[in-house]
């Protein structure tokens, strides 16, 4: 089993793995922080500095050794940092899915007694808890001001101290809280690194919550320890995924089957549409037999749908149908299902793509160091340096489920002859959700029978085709109560992952029971799954439009109470609140970005469909031409260039004052400038040192530029321009001027929108406002004077003038201004200069 | 001179604009980062009750969120900052003021124009 061990080296604690990780791959990348206009990408080194400057953070808040935060935020690189910086500290770090309910949360923090909660602002839940919350979105807007002092080399955190308390389910019953270890944590790392097969070209998107163990030491610790990178989207939406696999270069996902089911659909539907699911069935058939080289090129055009880089995927949390492992191994995706439990760090055991490491459909062999015996009745334990101490606080549970070094897992699971464990199911009566999420019935039924007229209720995971559906049976004491409204109440009350989905009421005044007075489950299980079976409840919700839904969704009525003809103020009672809510779910999940200007007294549905139809349309358009970037491209431009200036300095004369710009040296900027003339652009390229110039681009007039495809051209080829909407779509010049900025070119923007018609500087439109602190750079300001008096609109040859070019210093905007007040203070620092 | 005045007023419930509150990208199209930097409920649905009046007072299409700031003055009075692309020539001076209780904001916007 040690056959191609990489790594022999233990770490000794999270400190040792991070220091050795990061100094090991210095400058390549590690995280790709998706904004919504820029991506940012950190390398190793920067990992490290962010961390030594996140010690020193909670340094600040005067975190010791042994004290305790929750975390509970979405998934980013500084969620990343501040779980690093509190493991070097010895800050124990209590990760909480977003999802918990506010119960819940409470309950934890009374066992755990965190000195601080790091929340997101965007949590719901954060306005109910009151003590000691720091928002997250804050502790990044600080970050950068805090020193980054070097932190000794040597600490005293050794193996055995709790790193993570982790609860194992989102139960709203008493939280059994895992306790984790540095060497837990580590020696599952170490397996890893043995077991899986990543390089650093490796690229992942992270898309399960980091509360989640399978995500922290598999998508986070394992794949960067192997120098492999990680994507961050600023929000996990299937169309920021979709997005992400198919931009950034991901080849490898680690994430729990309803994500690899849902791709599958959206494949399946691409391809019904286009009348070809039937023949690409029988090609997947007929290409078994294939290596996957082969079926990959069978199965490109499939793929690049969804990405074509996309190599493997890791997959976790809960079992995955043998259908769905074939439909992606079929495409040349492999899929390696992997087994473990959070009381596990959480890796069992897990498919290999070692050829004799792997087998289909199981999860593999025991990862190295980890010992897997079966019980006499095949229930599957563990022992290892990953299994856990034990659970916080809770004895009891503890000896139920740690027995003699051995880790009871509650799972039945079965070893081929050749020794690859397969999964069969959960012993107790715990439903895996299709999200993988572990719900168990015991909770959700406690919650239940505190309403009133329920005398008692048993809740079952009940299969419907590839779903769980949580179902709660229930014997009433008054006959009269709705099911709805019990299942109102009891949501309520519950995680998101537990809701009850349906309620059924049981037939009989009292459930089937043993000697003992326990509710026979078995039976009420059986019963319920026969009868399902036969009224065979049509599942009409997947052929309705996403659109609808939404509208539904936000209208707060039924699908099916949504046509085409529906107006939006009239049949919908969609107010201005309403409208914006539709328009921030139509952006976050079809990515359309639409005002909300078009909708008045009469629009309807259909109104709203042709703005998205339209939308698309342009979209479809938007993707800048790379060839700008090639080098003979760039020689061309500077060549171009050169003619213009020899030819313009026939009638003119250009000076330049104030700041001198090769003092600059911080990446890209924007350049803003008033806009007297068709000369300003080239006398502005003109005075910016060669070094810049050729990493400059302009924005040019969507409208008027590029409106004719020769004008378009040739910007493109002198000025490496592209096109800014000056009438409203905002949000398209923002992607544009992102994506420039994005790889390393700085951008002149003429705020005014058009020249000048009378010499006076104009307005500067507002979006500029928008611009500064979105995109983050520095703005350097910068005032034309004369090009009016050469060349003015309406006139074609130049007369004789002197140009001067002023040069404002930089100016850097907080996170905190408006963006009006942001546009007058450009528009003033440029009247002055 | 004078030649009239313009009245706008609204009112909204404030649980609403909670749940707005789980949307960056709906509170994007709405508030300034300026007025986002004091995250409190009630506060977001007053400025989000004085911009309709406002865009009702002074006849704006009604996706103007960004076109208008709300600053508060040190002794709370809230006042109006409008973008240079409202034209203004005809707007003598404004005036607003906001109110909460029972869980809602009420807010109303006067303009008074001249010629």
């Amino acid at each position: 089993m040690s056959k191609g061990v990489k790594q022999t080296k233990l770490f000794r604690n999270i400190q040792d793995y991070l220091y050795s990780t990061c100094k090991k791959y210095t400058t390549r990348t590690v995280f790709i922080e998706k904004q919504k206009y820029r991506t940012k990408i950190w390398t190793f080194n920067d990992l490290w500095d962010k961390t030594t400057q996140a010690v020193n953070y909670i340094d600040e808040k005067n975190l010791s050794k042994g004290d305790k935060i929750i975390i509970s935020a979405p998934n980013s690189p500084y969620w990343a940092t501040l779980f690093f910086a509190c493991a070097i500290k010895g800050v124990i770090v209590v990760p909480l899915d977003m999802n918990s309910s506010v119960d819940f949360i409470k309950k934890a923090i009374s066992l755990i007694e965190p000195k601080f909660i790091f929340f997101s602002k965007f949590m719901p839940q954060a306005k109910e808890i009151s003590s000691d919350v720091i928002y997250i979105e804050d502790f990044k807007a600080e970050l950068p001001t805090v020193p980054d002092t070097k932190l000794a080399r040597a600490n005293d955190i050794k193996p055995d101290d709790t790193l993570l308390i982790v609860f194992s389910s989102g139960s709203t019953g008493d939280p059994k809280g895992v306790i984790l270890t540095h060497k837990n944590i580590c020696s599952n790392i170490h397996s890893l690194m043995e077991y899986m097969i990543i390089y650093p070209t490796h690229r992942s998107v992270s898309i399960v919550p980091l509360s989640h163990m399978l995500e922290l030491t598999c998508g986070l610790m394992a794949l960067i320890s192997m120098g492999a990178s990680v994507v961050y989207l600023p929000a996990v939406k299937p169309r920021a995924i979709s997005e992400a696999l198919q931009k950034d270069g991901v080849n490898i996902i680690i994430a729990v089957p309803a994500f690899l089911q849902l791709f599958r659909n959206a494949v399946m539907r691409g391809l019904e549409q286009k009348g070809l699911a039937k023949v690409f069935q029988k090609s997947l058939y007929l290409s078994k037999p294939l290596p996957k080289s082969v079926k990959r090129v069978i199965s490109r055009v499939v793929r690049s749908k969804i990405g074509k880089n996309l190599t493997e995927m890791y997959v976790g949390g809960a079992r995955i149908d043998e259908s769905l492992e074939e439909f992606w191994n079929g495409l040349g995706i492999s899929v390696y299902q992997g087994y473990g439990l959070t009381e596990a760090s959480p890796i069992v055991a897990v498919d290999s793509p070692k050829p004799k490491l792997s087998r289909a459909f199981t999860v593999g062999k025991p990862i190295p160091g980890v010992k897997v015996k079966l019980a006499d009745d095949g229930e599957i334990m563990v022992s290892g340096p990953n299994v856990s101490s034990g659970y916080y606080r809770n004895p009891k549970a503890t000896n139920e489920t740690f027995r003699k070094g051995w880790l009871m897992t509650g799972d039945i699971g079965r070893f081929d002859d050749d020794g690859f464990l397969s999964i069969i199911g959960r012993k107790k009566s715990m439903i895996i959700g299709p999200s993988g999420m572990n719900v168990y019935p015991e909770d959700i039924e406690r919650t239940i029978r505190e309403h009133n007229d329920i005398k008692e209720a048993v809740v079952l995971g009940i299969e419907k085709g590839n779903d769980v559906v949580i179902t709660a049976v229930i014997t009433l004491s008054d006959k009269k109560t709705k099911p709805g409204d019990i299942i109102l109440n009891t949501n309520e009350h519950l995680a998101s992952h537990q809701r009850v989905q349906e309620v059924i009421i049981w037939p009989d005044d009292d459930f089937p029971r043993t000697p003992t007075r326990k509710i026979i489950r078995g039976d009420v299980h059986k019963h319920i799954s026969a009868n399902k079976s036969s009224s065979g409840k049509a599942n009409d919700t997947r052929n309705g439009k996403q659109l609808y839904k939404i509208i539904a969704q936000v209208a707060n009525k039924p699908v099916s109470k949504i046509t085409s003809r529906s107006t939006f103020v009239n049949d919908l009672g969609m107010d201005s609140v309403k409208r914006l809510e539709l328009m921030a779910k139509i952006e976050d999940e079809l990515g359309v970005v639409l005002s909300d200007s078009f909708v008045n007294q009469n629009s309807c549905v259909a109104d709203l469909e042709k703005q998205i139809k339209l939308f698309k349309g342009m979209a479809k358009k938007k993707g800048q031409p790379n060839w700008p970037d090639y080098k003979t491209a760039v020689y061309f431009r500077l060549l171009l260039q050169y003619v213009l200036f020899i030819l313009s300095r026939s009638f003119q004369k250009v000076e330049v004052e104030g700041y001198d710009i090769k003092q600059f040296d911080g990446g890209p900027v924007i350049f803003i400038a008033n806009h007297q003339s068709h000369l300003d652009a080239p006398d502005i390229i003109k005075v910016l040192p060669r070094k810049v110039r050729t990493k400059t681009s302009v924005a040019a007039a969507k409208d008027y530029i590029f409106g004719n495809r020769a004008t378009g051209l040739l910007a493109r080829m002198t000025f490496n321009a592209f096109p800014i909407d000056r009438h409203g779509n905002i949000d398209e010049s923002l992607t544009n001027i992102g994506k420039f900025l994005d790889k390393g070119n700085s951008v002149l923007i003429f705020p005014e929108g058009r020249r000048t018609r009378t010499g006076e500087m104009q307005e500067f439109k507002h979006a500029i406002g928008v611009v500064a602190p979105e995109m983050g750079v520095p703005i350097i300001p910068i005032k034309i004077s004369g090009n009016y008096d050469i060349l003015p609109r309406k006139q074609h040859l130049p007369k004789r003038g002197k140009t001067t070019i002023t040069i404002g210093e930089p100016i850097i905007f907080d996170d905190d201004s408006s963006y009006i007040s942001i546009t007058d203070k450009l528009e003033e620092t440029i009247r002055k200069l | 001179m004078i030649t009239g005045v313009n009245v706008g007023c609204d009112v909204v419930k404030i649980s609403r604009i909670e749940k707005m509150m789980q949307s960056e990208t709906a509170l994007k199209k709405v508030f300034h980062p300026s007025e986002l930097s004091r995250f409190d409920t009630e506060h977001l649905a007053g400025i989000f009750a004085v911009k309709e009046a406002a865009f009702k007072a002074l006849g704006l299409a009604s996706d103007s969120w960004l076109l208008i700031e709300v600053k508060y003055q040190s002794f709370g009075k809230p006042e109006l900052i409008l973008a240079k692309e409202i034209k203004t020539a005809k707007i003598h001076s404004m005036d607003c003021s906001i109110s909460h209780d029972g869980g809602l904001a009420f807010a109303v916007v006067t303009v008074l124009n001249e010629k």
